[in-house]
């Protein structure tokens, strides 16, 4: 297998690694070399910085559907790209499965459910779990591209669909919504301790919106859950490829290696190391007696040499995955150009001297 | 400027960045370089991933209660590190226990009540961590409180946490904590967060961006930044007889084109925030003696 035949034979590559590593970028670039293979693919970045959804043509267009990108870079198939957003997603997905606009009007207005579809974790991870299963079945593209939010745990993005399923399976939850006559206060503070601890933590007003909440949302569960399932098996699916992005430094190694091992303790398996932005090494045949540039000459090989031995575990590790080795450049990659590049080492067309 | 000066500005400095900047060798070398400066210092790691023990040559994982840091270098007597890892978990049950309910507690955790709690009221968790930091700052064991914030753009949300909370319950003890939290925050005296970037495009982007949402929405005071990882050595004179093929001229040119790459980038910076910043230089592998040694030498060329 080579990342080359890994684009080929895969219905969606999800990109996973800790935050800075180059996971937008390398979507991105996925996204190039999957139409010159002749592929229509849809790359879908939550990048925050918009430069690089700039440089793919998406200025301006940040209403979470699928751009053309037209580039010289593409030479046959098609590149689609977008950005995500979560909370159009959110609205879309209470619009999918709310009986009537009454419903879909009081959920939108819900306090909670204004919090929970804003910043917390975990609804970002869900949404873009959610609109991959949207594209995989718009017969438009065959194949998906889709950077994971950059959180603490990478592995949220797998656990999102699930999560809201346990709440809707929760004890708690069938708690808060037993039949009353008091009306909702009488619940926090006359049912279980556990609820009245939670009203003593979170304030009753809390608990009021989230019941609500709750409340409203009643009837659309089921919709939800067989949607979180699907999502689920999707996530599994053989044509589902999990490629890894890392720098070659420490810290970004051992993350690596602890969503790897996830991956794995998951029934999961990596499809596919990247490692961006290698320092590259340099002949050491040199003729002349510079001693700065024999020091600088020395110094980026050194640098190579102990990037070298920093990754040497993690690729023995994902043996036999494919790994693919993105040389530091020179230059910022900041448009379709300079990502073609990034396209060609990632494929193999570009040779890169491991050294 | 006085590394003392520097370093009791405020008691609480939490330090943020984009993911992959070095944001935990930084706090570290920062904690190294105040306890070197003879201050009792508290280094709290927010985030799960075990580098901090790694920076500091800690042998056992960091847990809620405080561990000493051995110090390879103890330059002024009572300096010292300790260091422990605050999570929301180990924050609530803290809370539920100095509250009389640690019974509960147990089982709050142990049937995952604690996730569908943070889902009933968002920001939660950031809560209770920003809340046993105060509790921490108010105990006064510690001069200064070096906070190893959260990856990625999690430091934002981290920070604006309290605001929503406090706006969006309106009483209770979520309000009254986060009032507390809020008063705290925008205090430059007793907290200030540091950012650390790349002399690159994107986290330079990013750190602008975060420090006007800071400044405006949290208004939280912003101490020096930091930039990390910039080349020692300017650019090369390259003579015209060498061989252009040569490993020795590609070295170079490629050393050049980074070192021009990273000067426009700090110049873009310092273009856009008018902040004081401090440079660490380029280390291949991340020693927080090493950085603690070159940030009190950038802190003592501060105005």
């Amino acid at each position: 297998m080579t990342t080359k035949s890994l684009i080929k034979n895969s219905s969606i590559i999800i990109c996973c690694g800790s935050g800075g590593v180059g996971k937008t970028t390398l979507s991105a670039a996925i996204g190039i070399a999957a139409a010159n293979a002749g592929l229509r693919v849809v790359v879908v970045t939550i990048d925050p910085a918009k430069r690089l959804a700039d440089a793919l043509g998406l200025y301006g267009k940040l209403d979470n559907e699928p751009h053309r990108v037209n580039s010289a870079q593409v030479k046959s198939g098609e590149l689609w790209a977008m950005m995500l957003d979560s909370q159009s997603t959110f609205n879309d997905v209470i619009r999918t499965y709310s009986t009537d606009n009454e419903q879909v009007e009081r959920i939108m207005t819900n306090r909670f459910f204004r919090n929970i579809s804003k910043n917390i974790s975990g609804t970002q991870e869900y949404m873009a779990a959610e609109k991959l299963f949207q594209l995989h079945g718009d017969k438009r593209f065959d194949l998906v591209v889709i950077d994971t939010p950059p959180t603490r745990d990478a592995l949220d993005f797998l656990d999102a669909p699930n999560r809201l399923v346990r709440f809707l399976d929760h004890r708690l939850y069938r708690i808060l919504l037993s039949p009353t006559r008091g009306g909702f206060k009488v619940i926090t503070t006359a049912m279980q301790p556990i609820v009245r601890a939670i009203a003593r933590i979170v304030g009753t007003q809390a608990l009021d919106d989230a019941i609500t909440f709750f409340r409203t949302f009643d009837g659309m569960e089921d919709g939800f859950r067989r949607r979180a399932s699907e999502v689920v098996s999707l996530l599994r699916s053989s044509t589902t490829a999990y490629v890894v992005v890392t720098s070659p430094n420490i810290e970004s190694i051992d993350e690596a290696e602890f969503f790897i091992s996830k991956l794995e303790s998951d029934g999961l398996s990596i499809a596919a190391l990247i490692i961006n932005r290698i320092q590259p090494s340099f002949e050491t045949n040199a003729v002349d007696d510079n001693l700065e540039l024999q020091h600088n000459l020395f110094e980026l090989n050194e640098r190579a040499r102990q990037q070298r031995t920093n990754v040497a575990e993690l690729i023995a590790h994902v043996a036999p995955a494919p790994v693919a080795y993105i040389p530091l450049l020179a230059y910022d990659v900041a448009n379709t150009d300079t990502l073609g590049i990034v396209a060609s080492y990632l494929v193999g067309d570009q040779a890169y001297r491991i050294g | 400027m006085d590394q003392l000066t520097f370093f009791t500005a405020s008691r609480i400095v939490i330090v943020a960045g984009k993911g992959g900047v070095g944001k935990t060798t930084i706090s570290a070398g920062l904690a190294m370089a105040a306890a070197q400066t003879g201050l009792r210092v508290l280094f709290i790691e927010l985030d799960e991933k075990p580098s901090a023990e790694r920076i500091f040559n800690c042998q056992t994982p960091l847990g809620y209660e405080p561990t000493e840091i051995p110090l390879v270098d103890r330059r002024r007597g009572t300096g010292h590190i300790t260091a422990r890892r605050i999570t929301a978990a180990g924050a609530l049950t803290d809370y539920l226990n100095t509250h009389g309910l640690g019974r509960v507690s147990r089982r709050l955790l142990r049937t995952g009540v604690l996730d569908i709690v943070a889902t009933a009221a968002p920001g939660i968790d950031d809560l209770l961590v920003l809340g046993k930091i105060k509790a921490i700052e108010r105990e006064g064991i510690a001069d200064l409180i070096v906070v190893d914030g959260p990856a990625a753009g999690h430091a934002i949300s981290l920070l604006m946490a309290p605001r929503a909370l406090h706006e969006s319950i309106t009483g209770g003890p979520i309000h009254q904590q986060a009032g507390e939290i809020l008063e705290l925050l925008s205090d430059g005296a007793r907290c200030q967060v540091m950012l650390v970037t790349l002399p690159e495009t994107t986290p330079v982007n990013e750190l602008i961006e975060t420090a006007f949402t800071l400044e405006d929405e949290v208004g939280i005071q912003l101490a020096p930044l930091v930039i990390n990882g910039v080349e020692e050595h300017g650019v090369l004179a390259i003579p015209g007889l060498l061989d252009p093929k040569s490993g020795l001229v590609q070295a170079a040119q490629f050393h050049n084109s980074r070192v021009r790459q990273q000067a426009y980038e700090i110049t873009r910076l310092s273009e856009r925030l008018a902040i004081p910043t401090l440079t660490v230089p380029f280390l291949s592998t991340a020693n927080c003696d090493v950085i603690a040694t070159s940030l009190i030498e950038q802190i003592q060329l501060l105005p």
